[in-house]
């Protein structure tokens, strides 16, 4: 097809990027296209409160994930210790965050690789019953969200302290009843993307991701891990990568001593499989039957289903337990202090943080934010760089496509890497 | 007008592209679900890039924009698509409004990137705009995101070559419908008396005040809901407040004159 700029960015990824490959170099690069918005700018001389809904706009994937790192960060700063009704609810929402995410990067931007279609939507003539599946999984975190945060897309609901307003026992009862039927699919959701071949790449790397006590988490954790044993505090994130500018790139990029790391789906998984629900890991250990780690990048896909599995058993649970305490306030008093804070939570594509500061009056004088797609950037890059020695003598065009099914798998949200 | 003028012959060329910003809107259109087929039925999704490989360079009969163009490439992008396309929508408050990346203001954006990309950074980028800056829209979608429903009607009538209809009435009334108690008298910055409807007061059913993100309502009393607000939260944070969403609109502008 003839080049023109209405079809110059790679599709099926969120945000605007585009590949070259310099065969001479052996060498892939991922150009990052995508405008200065400048959030850490925006939030500063507002009050503490703007700070998640401003933030939230960041990405329209993930607004969720944002909105309660935000959360995260003020209350540390202002010393709030929320209740467990409150947790209960945060941790389910984080899961339903995570479901449509997921859902809507496996079905809708990778599988039309491997389902040989132009966009799922064809899948509705072509699998109709798959069509029902990815409609079914994305509505279900949708729907999981927009009971606990009010909206699908950036939710409204939850504020420093707790929320703004909370479903009744009625509504979460009748989600959990959604959340247990769907666990049938969300099996054959794994089976399926089990079932694809993913090119043979093998590279060692560093997976990190926030743990609660050696345990996986995506709201708890306390510490920041790795395959090659580090051990590090939230508090001093800045210390566990470095996160450079690269001219010609209005993206960060994030690396540990020179080297990419990656975080996300497959760097939980493969940091902690024992800590996974029972169906989860029966999907893990006997539907896939994959030793982790595997070191294949492409296996995030299927990371990325067996998490669904094991969020929807989370969430049922965090459900059970937000209506044995909904006596408990639906948001706690605290007061506004002058402080700084730090929130770390697992976003769909690995760790976010952000950290703020605020004056007595709760006014932002300064605000960080670390998003996950600019930690894996290096590593995607020398992953696309095995794959053109490995791959090299394959036709041009088809080494363009196995690198782009690469970027996919890795899901990158190049609109949260430049905010 | 005879029959066959009205017949639709051919199926509808769509196009949706995105510029600078979150690509929440864009996901109203695969939360159409079963509804997305249908469509699909009827319309061709010639260049999607987010959710499809299809990227034919043209014509198209309805192009959705959506983001704020900053960088040089969003800008052409712009520019190429509105000279191939029959309308354009700006879908969302980036393209409508010129997005949340707007309340800044155009010098405090300049100030803003060696901030935080250092001072050795260089930029080819421009401070956030609305579309209109760049060319001419012909349909506006607003909403951060925008609503789903709305944009299901406004497919519907597209399909039937109907032109869509503008809201022409504020927040507060599906605000009422709803039987909402009422933020502002709650003492909290509402802006729901003065911003366009269509959100089904989304934000005030849940306990959170408007911030305006469907845009000044034309013909609302700005002025007097700033009087209001600069008394109870004093002049910055009520130019705050306005600013987070309107700062390129001429209401906005009436009120705070000098840009920033």
């Amino acid at each position: 097809m003839q080049e023109s700029v209405l079809n110059h960015y790679i599709c099926k990824i969120e945000g605007h990027g585009d590949l070259k490959l310099n065969y001479k170099s052996g060498k892939a690069t991922l150009n990052i296209d995508e405008g200065e918005r400048l959030f850490e700018q925006l939030v500063l001389g507002r009050p503490y409160d703007d700070a998640p809904f401003i933030t939230a706009r960041i990405c329209g994937v993930c607004p969720t994930a944002h909105v309660l790192v935000a959360i995260q960060a003020i209350e540390d700063a202002f010393g709030v210790t929320v209740n467990e009704r409150i947790m209960s609810l945060r941790r389910a929402l984080q899961a339903g965050q995570i479901i449509q995410s997921h859902a809507l990067h496996l079905f809708f931007l990778a599988a039309p690789d491997y389902l040989d279609v132009v966009n799922a939507i064809e899948l509705h003539h072509t699998r109709p019953e798959l069509y029902k599946t990815a409609v079914a999984m994305k509505k279900l975190g949708d729907k999981l969200v927009e009971v606990i945060g009010g909206r699908a897309i950036h939710p409204v609901a939850p504020a420093v302290g707790g929320f703004l307003s909370v479903p009744g026992n009625d509504v979460l009862k009748e989600m959990i009843g959604e959340l247990r039927a769907a666990i049938p699919m969300a099996l054959a959701t794994v089976e399926l993307f089990a079932s694809f071949e993913y090119p043979n790449l093998k590279r060692k790397t560093e997976y990190l991701a926030t743990q609660q006590d050696g345990k996986l988490t995506y709201l708890d954790g306390n510490s920041i891990v790795s395959n090659s044993k580090f051990r590090g505090t939230i508090e001093n994130y800045g210390y566990a990568f470095t996160e450079e500018v690269r001219s010609g790139s209005n993206s960060k990029y994030g690396t540990r001593d020179g080297h990419g790391f990656m975080v996300g789906a497959l760097a939980r998984l493969s940091l902690d499989q024992e800590s996974l629900h029972p169906k989860a890991l029966y999907a893990l250990r006997s539907i896939w039957g994959q030793k982790l780690p595997s070191y294949n990048s492409f296996h995030n896909n299927v990371a990325q289903a067996i998490e669904i599995v094991h969020l929807i058993e989370e969430s049922i649970a965090q459900l059970e337990s937000a209506i044995a305490n909904s006596k408990e306030l639906a948001r706690v008093p605290f007061t506004v202090r002058e402080g700084c804070g730090v929130g770390a939570i697992e976003a769909p594509r690995g760790t976010l943080y952000h950290s703020v500061k605020t004056d007595k009056n709760g006014i932002i004088t300064d605000y960080d934010i670390v998003t996950p797609t600019v930690q894996s950037l290096v590593n995607l890059e020398e992953d696309a760089d095995e794959m053109m020695k490995k791959y090299g003598k394959l036709p041009e065009k088809e080494l363009y496509r196995q690198i782009e099914m690469l970027i996919r798998a890795y899901d990158p949200c190049i609109t949260c890497s430049v905010h | 007008m005879k029959s066959s003028e009205t017949k639709i012959t051919k199926k509808m060329q769509i196009a949706i592209f995105d510029m600078t910003d979150c690509e929440g809107c864009e996901l109203e259109f695969i939360n159409l679900r079963e509804k997305l087929a249908t469509l699909a039925d009827q319309a061709d999704f010639a260049n999607w890039r987010l959710a499809s490989d299809n990227s034919n360079p043209g014509p198209f009969d309805v192009t959705f924009v959506e983001g704020t163009p900053i960088t040089e490439e969003d800008i052409a992008i712009l520019k190429q698509a509105r000279s191939v396309s029959r309308f354009i929508v700006s879908l969302g408050s980036c393209a409508d409004l010129g997005g949340v990346q707007s309340l800044v203001g155009s010098k405090g954006w300049k100030k803003g990137v060696p901030l935080v990309y250092g001072e050795k950074y260089k930029t080819t980028s421009k401070a956030p705009k609305p579309l209109s800056y760049y060319i001419n829209v012909d349909y506006r979608l607003p909403g951060c995101p925008i609503n789903g429903n709305e944009l299901e009607a406004f497919l519907g009538a597209l399909l039937v070559r109907k032109h869509p209809a503008e809201k022409r009435f504020p927040v507060c009334l599906e605000c009422k419908a709803r039987e909402n108690v009422c933020l502002l008298l709650e003492g909290q910055p509402c802006l729901g008396p003065v911003t366009k409807g269509g959100c089904e007061a989304a934000c005030p059913s849940r306990g959170l005040r408007c911030w305006g993100c469907f845009g000044a309502l034309r013909g609302g009393n700005q002025k007097a809901l700033k009087k209001m607000l600069d008394i109870k939260h004093g002049k910055d944070r009520t130019e705050q407040v306005f600013g987070a969403f309107m700062t390129h609109q001429d209401e906005f502008k009436e009120m705070y004159p000098k840009e920033k």
